[in-house]
């Protein structure tokens, strides 16, 4: 169960994160009507409300947004630390708080497509796990209960991984950051290229091969069972597991946090 | 009851800032941290408030380690030089979120020293220079629940007057609450009464650890004719020395020697807190602090 | 009461001392309620545990007198006590002092005693 001190601390994280999202909301919301009139020669009486938020998937945007917020963890530390709390706690409430969200994010995104009435979109519609397995079982229910699931769950995943990976980064000085984020660049770079020279090199050839039967497992791709009908086994596991590594990442990345000398 | 500080060592940059401290700190009493600028005074307060890791050693509250113990933590507040409150929020809102976070916080307290300090809570926290953000912090200092207060060089930036309300309201809210205070400074002068007892800090090493009397007992100016003045402080602990014209001066630190006679043409004089501390902790000077 | 500190006497012998030179000079009267320690030490930066110190001592020679919950007061008969606790000191501070700087000077015994008839 959780201490005073722990609900405290979501509590002060939970507001903190639904402020900063307000904002990013607001500039949104502010760039879906500003655009269209925009690009009608600010021509208000072409301007419709209604083509303006038919296409909005407010899950999906939410869904990015959200592990973006969770990039950043260093000045919520240096508060918290300053008002007496552990790294421990702070982990806890922030991992709590930003699951929270995204949970919540995701509930909203589905009730607003589902309620949108500019459009006949449905919320699977928008969603790539009905596109890939969500003809796999007979029962339409399962299969959208089970999509519902997998949106809850991948997008949760995706914001602890977004944690995690802030939370490496915030070990680091600024400069080193910069520096790293030129390596990751440089590396990527080589990546692509040498992916696009594999198809001529033989050992290369056999370690693509070799990944695309790993992704192919990864991802439970049933060869051809297309438009839907792949296992969705596979991904729920390689969520949960990588969702699982992560927390455990960041829980120990966050213990080796310190106030830094800038 | 307190703190108890083991052995802590800390290595920065291959330089060793912090060798091998060992204190204590007892419920309910005004400390002084003296050290030069540089002598590790900040980073040792850093590690017992867990901000940074020492390289060994460990820091008790009330037989508890204080790694990452929330209770520990909140029973501690340090008022440091770096400024971690966010430079946009509004100093009302960072009250609140203090009274959240530590589970409670004297407003009302904190609202009638702003209000004697002339400081605007409905400025935001980047807004203010360098001598409110030390008062600011000074204020939530004296206004938090906890037990244990570390101050960093609290007069930073402060002007005379504010500096005299600050002692002032310190003097008050102990008296009040029985907190423990440990003021980090290397500005003595104004603070010595208010200390009942001092660690002296110089480079990374405890050199002295005693109640300001007792120290001050044992900290003696012997002036005269140099040569006289050397011979009765042959094998006495000198920590300075001074000149003025003929006359000239020997700073001991540790009991004389009674049996001596002293000479008609040397006298004996007292030292304060300051001129203790200038002496021990000048490096050109050879001798050093008995232990 | 006004306090000029200095750096030679320990603090607590000084707010002791000071308070009985209030007391002589009839800045304190017999009965009268004297500042607490914390209003001292809030007035004057010393510690609380320094300026009780020295107050115990005046409690201690029955010059202050603490009534609980109330606070501390001037003992009845202190300016007495004070007088004649300065009177015997009177030789060994001053007269001792005036007898030795005399004899630097060489001023004789006849000469100190008209020098002080003059002064009175």
């Amino acid at each position: 169960m959780m201490t005073t001190k722990e609900v405290s601390v979501t509590t002060y994280i939970f507001k903190h994160i639904l402020k900063q999202l307000g904002v990013v909301i607001f500039w949104m919301a502010f760039s879906f009507i500003f655009f269209p009139w925009m690009f009608n020669g600010f021509d208000i009486s072409k301007f419709s409300l209604k083509s303006s938020f038919k296409d909005i998937y407010v899950g999906s945007i939410l869904a990015f947004i959200i592990p973006c917020l969770a990039l950043f963890p260093y000045n919520d530390f240096k508060l918290l630390i300053q008002n007496g709390i552990s790294r421990r706690t702070y982990w806890k409430a922030r991992l709590f708080s930003f699951l929270g969200l995204s949970l919540l994010g995701q509930l909203l995104g589905i009730i607003i497509s589902l309620l949108n009435p500019y459009t006949n979109h449905t919320w699977e519609n928008g969603s790539m796990y009905m596109l890939l397995y969500g003809k796999y079982f007979t029962s339409s229910t399962t299969n959208s209960f089970l999509g519902l699931c997998f949106v809850l769950i991948s997008t949760s995943v995706v914001t602890i991984i977004a944690t995690f990976v802030g939370s490496f980064f915030s070990l680091f000085s600024k400069k080193t950051k910069v520096y790293t984020f030129i390596g990751f660049f440089v590396v990527g770079i080589v990546f692509i290229n040498w992916i696009a020279i594999a198809t001529q090199n033989q050992s290369a050839h056999v370690i693509m091969k070799n990944m695309g039967q790993m992704m192919t497992f990864i991802f439970g791709i049933t060869p051809g069972n297309a438009d839907g009908k792949w296992n969705p086994t596979m991904p729920f596991v390689t969520a949960i597991i990588t969702g699982i590594i992560a927390t455990f990442g960041s829980y120990k990345v966050t213990q080796k946090f310190k106030i830094k000398n800038e | 009851m307190g703190i108890e500080v083991r052995n802590i060592k800390k290595v920065f940059n291959k330089k060793t800032v912090l060798r091998d401290i060992n204190f204590e700190l007892e419920a309910g009493k005004i400390y002084g941290l003296l050290g030069r600028n540089g002598a590790g005074k900040s980073t040792l307060l850093s590690i017992i408030a867990n901000r940074i890791f020492s390289d060994s050693g460990e820091v008790l509250l009330d037989g508890e380690s204080v790694f990452e113990n929330d209770n520990a933590l909140g029973n501690m507040y340090l008022m440091s030089e770096r400024n971690l409150y966010p430079e946009g929020m509004k100093i009302e809102a960072i009250f609140k979120n203090t009274e959240l976070l530590y589970g409670a916080f004297d407003l009302g307290y904190a609202q009638e020293l702003a209000d004697k300090f002339g400081l605007d809570t409905s400025q935001k926290f980047g807004k203010l220079s360098t001598g409110y953000r030390s008062i600011f912090k000074l204020i939530i200092a004296l206004a938090v629940p906890a037990k244990y207060i570390f101050l960093d060089e609290p007069i930073l930036g402060l002007d005379a007057n504010h500096r005299e309300l600050f002692y002032r309201e310190l003097v008050d809210n102990y008296v009040k609450t029985q907190k423990t205070f440990l003021i980090s400074t290397h500005l003595i002068e104004e603070i010595t009464n208010i200390l009942e007892h001092v660690f002296i800090i110089d480079q990374g090493e405890i050199v002295v650890d005693g109640d300001v009397e007792a120290i001050l007992d044992k900290a003696y100016l012997i002036a005269g004719p140099k040569e006289d003045v050397d011979n009765y402080c042959q094998g006495l602990n000198i920590i300075g020395q001074e000149n003025l014209g003929s006359i000239h001066g020997n700073y001991i630190y540790g009991s004389l020697d009674d049996k001596r006679i002293l000479p008609d043409t040397v006298s004996i004089e007292r030292m304060d807190l300051q001129k203790l501390f200038v002496n021990l902790t000048n490096i050109s000077v050879k001798g050093g602090a008995s232990k | 009461m006004h306090f000029n500190f200095n750096s030679a006497e320990p603090i607590y012998l000084q707010v002791a001392s000071q308070i009985e030179e209030a007391i002589f000079t009839k800045n304190y009267s017999e009965k009268e309620q004297i500042p607490s320690t914390t209003e001292i030490s809030r007035d004057f930066h010393i510690n609380p545990a320094t300026v009780l110190k020295g107050i115990n001592l005046l409690v201690t020679s029955g010059l202050i007198e603490k009534k609980r919950g109330i606070g501390m007061f001037v003992a009845q008969g202190a300016y007495e006590k004070v007088v004649i606790k300065r009177r015997e000191l009177f030789f060994e501070d001053k007269i001792v002092q005036v007898v030795a700087e005399a004899k630097r000077l060489q001023i004789s015994e006849d000469e100190l005693i008209d020098l002080i008839k003059r002064g009175f």
